[in-house]
């Protein structure tokens, strides 16, 4: 059997087991020589301060199977169920299972192959994203669900290739799968104009079909990044030439007798993204940045003369980031978040400049066994933001407990403050096995 | 008789060993400088089961495989975590340099952030991932910072049947002693194979901190190690105990082991 048989078997053999187990684990035990499966279950109960309600109260489950293919590959899958009793964030699905990750990790002569749907993680900054845009996201929780829970794996070709002091990391995604938004009615249904085109009020508005990429190679995202670690300084140097996972809203407005007929055709553009990212240590501190240029950025326009509704720019992020290590068990980080649109026009739904900082306290107790952590984002230009703090017990090796927080406040209209309504207390079990 | 002229003599002869190694004791740098000259092997592979127990005996266990190299001084180490499912894939890199003015290198892999975190070395006090050993005392395990500490030796005596030297450490002065967390050390080492058996530590208040024991100790491929070390925290009545097995030396430890995108795919 060749090598490639070997693989498809494994992997076949990795869905029947992960469906066997759910079913008789004893039954797959004699599939699992080579395996190492591990579960990760997560309960959690989120309440609303406003009235008390129960927004949330999920199980998700979480199969990881990791079976080793030869001497220097292994092939990994990843389930995930999830039931929501309370149906506030994806009012549509009440009960999800879905295929997570599925991918061979090889090596190739001194370059690691990972072939498969994955997570491609880019970038330095904590809560916020300049570089982590490999991956599209899941904004049923808005941004309050960890990143690696929230990020949507892709079929991605991916190669790290060693040259000298380089590692040179390609990518190719044939997978046209973008971002997936809280649906309307939902809990984080976005209603901020930053992101949702308004309307003159009393027009006809008709928002077709999004319109997306159709060519599986054509249409592919592919990218590099360069990295290396010289004089103490980690820096990599990133491209991306990928499809924007937000569409753009081009607008059509029509003067008729009957009123004004607003159309809507989102559709999907592709845009190049340069940046990269640094870090350094000095003494207790560690310093990290990144930096991206998006080429083709389309935002949305108030202004009834444009053509489309949009208008196009570039868009300059950066994040400089400050983790300070002086205190014992103790981290303090801050972040300064900008983002700059280089063609700005009046009537753009989004200022030319917008800073956001951040702050991070975490501290550990108890060797390890209780951390606690708070984490504030506010928006200097829209007067907005959130808090998030957070106490974890680690009950057990297999039980964590924790409670929390996540708190809105300020502009509405902003990007936090349009969920201020939304405050919660959330708490929750996870074991691990 | 010839036994006994034989037994005399010997008793004699070890007596006034005794005298003259107590007026001619060696220093306590001497003796640091024979830890650190003892051989560890270029490279070293070795699995680490670390078991935690608080004061109410309740107890959180970890494995680990690590593997150690020498790049010319440099010291590269990477630690990688197979249990429990909460820590798993968490790795840590270090590279330590020689030069004593040079901060160490350190990275973090954490899984559930799926990123590779840069962190300060320069906290050496912090307690290493939940245990009892200090970041510093991780990374120098069986050897010691010459330049941290005054030593002065205080007597020679036996432990546990081995002859050993009993000395005292002093940080150099208060910056390296809030940095290392201690304000003694009273090490006791094994003056045959130059390998500390026993370590006392105490605060910068001077209250008993911690003792560690090294025990275990034999020879792996002609290198004396210690396979057990515990660890008794005296303020926090936390215990840790690293017990390590399969452990090899200079077999061959692939360069690319100690690198981020090592610690990111996982061993």
């Amino acid at each position: 059997m060749t090598f490639l048989h070997n693989v498809q078997y494994v992997a076949a053999s990795n869905i029947l087991v992960l469906t066997a187990l759910l079913a008789n684990p004893v039954a797959a035990d004699s599939l699992l020589d080579n395996s190492t499966l591990s579960t990760r279950i997560e309960s959690e109960w989120s309440v609303l301060t406003k009235d008390g309600s129960t927004q949330k109260l999920q199980l998700m489950i979480e199969p990881e199977l990791e079976t080793e293919v030869g001497e220097d590959s292994s092939i990994t899958t990843i389930v995930r169920l999830r039931t929501d009793a309370k149906d506030n964030l994806s009012p549509d699905d009440h009960n999800q299972a879905e295929l997570r990750e599925l991918y061979l990790d090889t090596t190739i002569s001194d370059s690691i192959v990972i072939i498969g749907k994955q997570q491609v993680v880019w970038g330095k900054s904590d809560g916020l994203k300049v570089l982590d845009i490999v991956n599209p996201q899941d904004f049923r929780e808005f941004i309050l669900d960890d990143f690696a829970q929230s990020r949507i794996p892709l079929w991605t070709v991916n190669a790290e290739i060693p040259i000298n002091d380089i590692t040179l990391q390609l990518l190719l995604i044939p997978d046209q799968t973008y971002h997936e938004f809280a649906t309307v009615g939902s809990s984080y249904a976005f209603t901020s104009p930053l992101i949702i085109p308004t309307t003159p009020p009393g027009s006809n508005v008709t928002i077709n079909q999004t319109e997306e990429p159709e060519q599986i190679l054509q249409d592919a995202d592919i990218g590099f990044r360069l990295s290396t670690f010289t004089n103490g300084w980690d820096i990599t140097f990133n491209y991306l030439y990928h499809y924007d996972d937000t569409p753009v809203s081009f607008r059509t407005i029509d003067l008729t007798a009957s009123g004004v007929n607003i159309s809507i055709n989102p559709k999907y553009k592709r845009t190049h993204l340069i940046g990269g990212t640094f870090s350094n240590t000095f003494g207790d501190l560690t310093l990290r940045g990144e930096v991206g240029y998006l080429t083709d950025k389309y935002i949305s326009t108030t202004d009834p003369t444009d053509t489309d509704g949009v208008v196009k720019t570039g868009e300059l992020k950066y994040v400089l980031g400050f983790d300070w290590y002086g205190l014992t068990d103790t981290l303090l980080s801050t972040q300064i978040f900008q983002t700059y649109l280089d063609n700005h026009e009046k009537g753009m739904i989004r200022e030319e400049l917008n800073t956001q900082i951040t702050f991070l306290f975490k501290q550990d107790y108890m060797n390890e066994t209780l951390h606690a952590e708070v984490l504030f984002l506010h928006d200097i230009d829209y007067e907005d933001g959130m808090v998030r703090p957070k106490l974890t017990y680690e009950y057990s090796d297999e039980v964590n407990i924790y409670v929390g927080a996540d708190v809105f406040y300020g502009n509405e209209n902003g990007l936090f403050g349009q969920y201020k309504e939304t405050d919660r207390v959330v708490s929750g079990v996870v074991i691990g096995f | 008789m010839n036994t006994l002229k034989t037994l005399l003599a010997s008793i004699v002869l070890v007596t006034s060993n005794t005298v003259t190694a107590n007026d001619t004791l060696p220093t306590g740098e001497q003796i640091a400088k024979n830890i650190n000259a003892r051989n560890e092997g270029i490279s070293q592979s070795r699995n680490l089961k670390m078991i935690l127990t608080d004061k109410r005996g309740k107890e959180r266990i970890r494995e680990t495989i690590s593997y150690r190299k020498y790049f010319g001084d440099e010291k590269r180490t990477v630690i990688h975590y197979l249990t429990p499912r909460n820590v798993r894939k968490t790795a840590f890199l270090t590279y330590d340099y020689p030069e004593a003015d040079k901060d160490d290198d350190q990275w973090l892999y954490l899984p559930a952030m799926r990123k590779v975190r840069r962190i300060s070395a320069s906290d050496r006090g912090d307690y290493f991932l939940g245990t009892d050993f200090t970041y510093e005392d991780i990374k120098k395990e069986s050897k010691v910072t010459l330049e941290d500490f005054t030593r002065e030796t205080l007597r020679e005596e036996m432990l546990d049947g081995h002859p050993v030297y009993v000395i005292e450490a002093i940080p150099v002065n208060n910056e390296v002693a809030e940095e290392l967390g201690y304000g003694k050390v009273i090490q006791w080492v094994d003056k045959n194979i130059w390998m500390t058996r026993k370590s006392e530590f105490y605060d910068t208040r001077g209250k008993h901190l911690k003792t560690t024991l090294f025990k275990d100790i034999k020879q792996v491929d002609s290198i004396w190690t210690a396979h057990r070390l515990e660890v008794d925290n005296h303020k926090t009545d936390h215990k840790t105990v690293f017990v390590f097995s399969d452990i090899i030396y200079d077999k061959e430890v692939r360069d690319d082991f100690f690198t981020q995108r090592a610690i990111r795919r996982g061993i």
